[in-house]
């Protein structure tokens, strides 16, 4: 991976911005898509959201400050524009962002790109029924396994408060996993 | 001698152990306990989450993204243009239209008693309404309307009004 501080130098120049944006598209593409993914669910609509992503990346990065990684900042991107996407759907539903996400995950049985067992779809849906702040966290933290420091710029929340999401969401899931077996 | 000898170097392992040099930030030991539970939990949970992508996805991702980027670059600059002088141009414009209608294409006999069900079913077909949009029309409009008339009518005017009408029927309401 081609150092940082050149790489943004090179994203904030003309003359080198589009060979450095093939850079950027390859070295994160994957690792925003599950980030998203695992925000708004669906693959096709994952994919809309990360164009998007990519696309704000491309047109902004001149308002790009460095007090953050690279990454942490379009992690950021991706995450306001997975929330951004997943409010409008829940809007035009006519619905409120819980239901609209127990719909989603309840949906997941019926998805051919969803594979998981049933351990793994009743995590799903216990992630679905913790407040928006607490999933991010939850899913940063133990699928992404980003270390606080990390989900601290990306979510612009100081560690503490991002522990005690966690060990919130931790313990709300086990206890969802626990009724739902029982 | 020798009992001094022993103790010196009890102290001296002593101190070495009190200042080891390895220190923790401040709140460390409050939140181990809860570390370590919470570890304990998710140790349980399943790793996988289940999504998954077509095979090909993520080598077609990196040029489709590519092309979206340079064609969103290639599009026309446009000059942004107040959206109020558009709703006022817009509507102006509408006006004009709607006085030229009236005064010159007399013979068109187009009313609203005249249009048919299918013609009304085909439009609602074309232009379908969402929710959003008439929050929105509701929103933009009319209820900024309202508010503006309300804004404009004196203590007096509506003193007046209540003074016209007649008590009970205000009361029957």
């Amino acid at each position: 991976m081609v150092e940082e501080a050149l790489l943004i130098q090179q994203l904030k120049n003309s003359k080198t911005k589009n060979k450095a944006f093939k850079i950027v598209v390859s070295d994160y593409k994957e690792r925003l898509y599950w980030h998203i993914r695992k925000i708004v669910i669906n693959h096709d609509d994952t994919d809309d959201v990360l164009q998007n992503t990519f696309i704000k990346v491309f047109k902004n990065i001149d308002t790009f400050k460095e007090d953050s990684k690279l990454f942490s900042w379009m992690y950021r991107i991706a995450t306001n524009e997975s929330i951004t996407f997943i409010n409008k759907r829940a809007k035009k539903n006519t619905l409120n962002i819980e239901d609209y996400q127990q719909e989603l995950v309840s949906n997941l049985q019926h998805d051919a790109l969803f594979t998981g067992n049933e351990i793994q779809l009743i995590l799903q849906k216990a992630i679905a029924t913790l407040p928006q702040k607490q999933q991010l966290v939850f899913n940063m933290k133990y699928f992404d396994e980003l270390k606080y420091k990390d989900i601290s710029e990306i979510l612009d929340t100081s560690i503490g408060a991002l522990k005690a999401s966690y060990f919130h969401a931790v313990k709300k899931i086990e206890t969802y996993i626990k009724e739902t077996k029982h | 001698m020798n009992k001094n000898k022993k103790q010196n170097e009890l102290n001296m392992f002593s101190l070495q152990n009190k200042e080891s040099g390895f220190s923790v930030s401040d709140n460390y030991f409050d939140t181990l306990e809860k570390t370590v539970l919470t570890n304990l939990s998710t140790s349980k949970f399943p790793k996988e989450n289940g999504f998954k992508v077509s095979n090909n996805y993520f080598s077609e991702l990196e040029s489709k993204i590519i092309e979206n980027t340079s064609n969103s670059n290639k599009k026309t600059k446009v000059v942004s243009i107040n959206k109020q002088f558009i709703r006022i141009a817009s509507g102006i414009a509408a006006a004009v239209l709607f006085f030229i209608t009236l005064n010159y294409n007399t013979n068109s006999k187009t009313t609203l008693d005249s249009l048919s069900e299918s013609d009304f079913e085909y439009w609602l077909d074309i232009n379908s309404l969402e929710n959003n949009d008439i929050t929105a029309i509701l929103e933009n409009d009319i209820i900024k309307d309202i508010d503006f008339s309300f804004a404009n009518i004196d203590d007096s005017n509506i003193e007046d009004y209540l003074t016209d009408r007649e008590l009970t029927s205000i009361l029957n309401e």
